[in-house]
């Protein structure tokens, strides 16, 4: 069983038991410049997550999450995400189910927010009522309303950022990926904004600076190597009174949960 | 409004925000221009034509290299992956951002044309000559478009400066072997130096449009590949 789960599921007690996967990877393989950043990957992160992903190498992590987002390809291996294995052009499908906020936001300089939130709801298949219901309802969410027609160009960058993040989820995404989100805010506002409210959402952050995220996570995963060298519970940390950072989750692979498949349904 | 109408709109508004679509513009009609400017000049032996066709040349040679950094800026800045993310297909990429490239070619080379003809008609007596320039015009917008296409895989797999370099290269590799060897596809820019003399003029440049038009299209394809595999 896997994401793009119904509504009348997750009314249900079996959402509990049957614990579906919002994200599967299985083997996959990456090389760059003659070296394999990602070399034979399994990762399985359950319907409602919130993972933190480190990786060492650092760039391993980033590169996952744009594999899973269609940006990147993998050399071998297979993945799923939201129920889909690659991304599908209907509209109204993986752009509605699966959003992806990278390190760079993508906007233009001249976009105001109020453009580049209606280019991603027409994208995303919303008909005009819908779309402008949307866009206010997004600027509003994350405090855009006074600056929604200044172009992006003349704010600084943790304008674009926030519209950037205010966008993606603007369709209500299942699975959410964020590579390095917000590092232009300060710590608080990036917590408050990263908090996803939707409880079926599958968060996945990648990041180098994990300190500070221990509100929005409960799962915690090292790539090593290229592989999953652990993926354990946010309690698992606590329990070892390591702090949440790359070291501390590096220390935490020592322990038994170093498994390569993961706790992905334990650990909910 | 379709994805590619969307990716047009905003490669047009990108462009323009830029200056790059000024930029674009100001090249093609800059090369009609400097062809009148130039002709006048007693010093200059070539033929108005000839000064037009070699103008125009290094300008879609030029508009080609800042075609291809601004390919290179878009895969840089992630906003081609901004795009991909939302389930925009790559093709759809390309074509919107080709579309929005056309229309630019349009907007320049008219008005450059018709400076181009004020060049040469002086020296253009007989009732063919008008329909020679137009199809020679039509013949060079598509040596341009293939230039923009060239461009295009150039700018997704380089970085904006080399890019921009080694387009420029290419343009003038392939201009030289050009003069040299007289390929079909730059029959556009011999007719246009050659006339009022040249013969035939409109069916010679129609074939080199239609087989310029036939590279366009293999590059826009081997453009189009590299966008699948790229990483954005």
């Amino acid at each position: 069983m896997s994401s793009s789960t119904p509504d009348a599921l997750w009314s249900s007690r079996a959402i509990g038991v049957l614990r579906p996967s919002a994200i599967t990877c299985r083997g996959i393989v990456r090389a760059i410049a003659g070296g394999r950043v990602l070399d034979g990957l399994d990762l399985s992160v359950a319907v409602g997550a919130r993972l933190l992903l480190v990786s060492e190498p650092e760039n391993g992590a980033s590169l996952l999450l744009r594999i899973l987002a269609g940006l990147a390809h993998a050399d071998a291996g297979t993945l799923q995400i939201a129920g889909s294995p690659s991304p599908d052009d209907a509209e109204g499908g993986w752009s509605r189910r699966v959003a992806y906020v990278g390190r760079e936001t993508g906007l233009h300089n001249w976009m105001t927010p109020r453009v580049a939130l209606d280019l991603s709801a027409r994208l995303a298949g919303f008909a005009r009522p819908e779309r402008h219901r949307r866009v206010e309802r997004a600027a509003a969410g994350y405090g855009l309303t006074a600056s929604l027609d200044r172009p992006l160009g003349e704010a600084g960058p943790g304008l674009a950022q926030r519209v950037a993040l205010a966008g993606a989820l603007l369709p209500n995404p299942e699975v959410v990926l964020l590579d390095e989100p917000l590092l232009a805010l300060s710590p608080r506002d990036r917590v408050r904004l990263l908090t996803m409210p939707e409880t079926q959402c599958t968060v996945v952050v990648a990041t180098r600076h994990p300190a500070g995220l221990k509100e929005i996570v409960d799962q915690v995963a090292l790539l090593r190597s290229g592989r999953t060298a652990v993926h354990a519970p946010l309690s698992e940390l606590e329990r070892h009174g390591l702090p949440l950072s790359v070291l501390g989750i590096s220390a935490l692979a020592g322990t038994r949960w170093a498994a390569p498949s993961g706790p992905a349904g334990a650990a909910r | 409004m379709t994805r590619i109408g969307l990716v047009a709109h905003v490669a047009l508004a990108e462009l323009w925000f830029s200056f790059e679509l000024l930029a674009l513009v100001a090249l093609l009609v800059g090369a009609g221009i400097a062809a009148t400017l130039v002709s006048v000049l007693p010093a200059v032996e070539l033929a108005p034509g000839g000064v037009y066709a070699l103008a125009l040349g290094v300008a879609i040679s030029l508009a080609a290299a800042l075609v291809a950094r601004s390919f290179a800026v878009e895969r840089r800045r992630g906003r081609l992956g901004w795009l991909a993310a939302r389930a925009v297909p790559r093709a759809s990429i390309l074509a919107g951002w080709l579309v929005a490239l056309v229309v630019i070619l349009a907007v320049g080379l008219i008005p450059s044309g018709i400076l181009g003809w004020l060049t040469v008609s002086p020296e253009a007596v007989g009732p063919g000559d008008g329909p020679g320039f137009g199809a020679a015009m039509l013949a060079a917008g598509s040596v341009a478009l293939a230039a923009f296409c060239l461009a295009a895989v150039l700018g997704l797999l380089l970085d904006p400066l080399p890019a921009m370099a080694v387009t420029l290269a290419s343009c003038a590799a392939v201009a030289a072997l050009g003069f040299v060897f007289g390929p079909p596809p730059l029959a556009g820019f011999t007719v246009l130096a050659g006339l009022p003399e040249a013969s035939f003029p409109v069916a010679r440049s129609l074939r080199g449009a239609g087989e310029t038009l036939a590279l366009s299209s293999v590059l826009a394809v081997v453009a189009l590949a590299v966008l699948q595999r790229a990483d954005l």
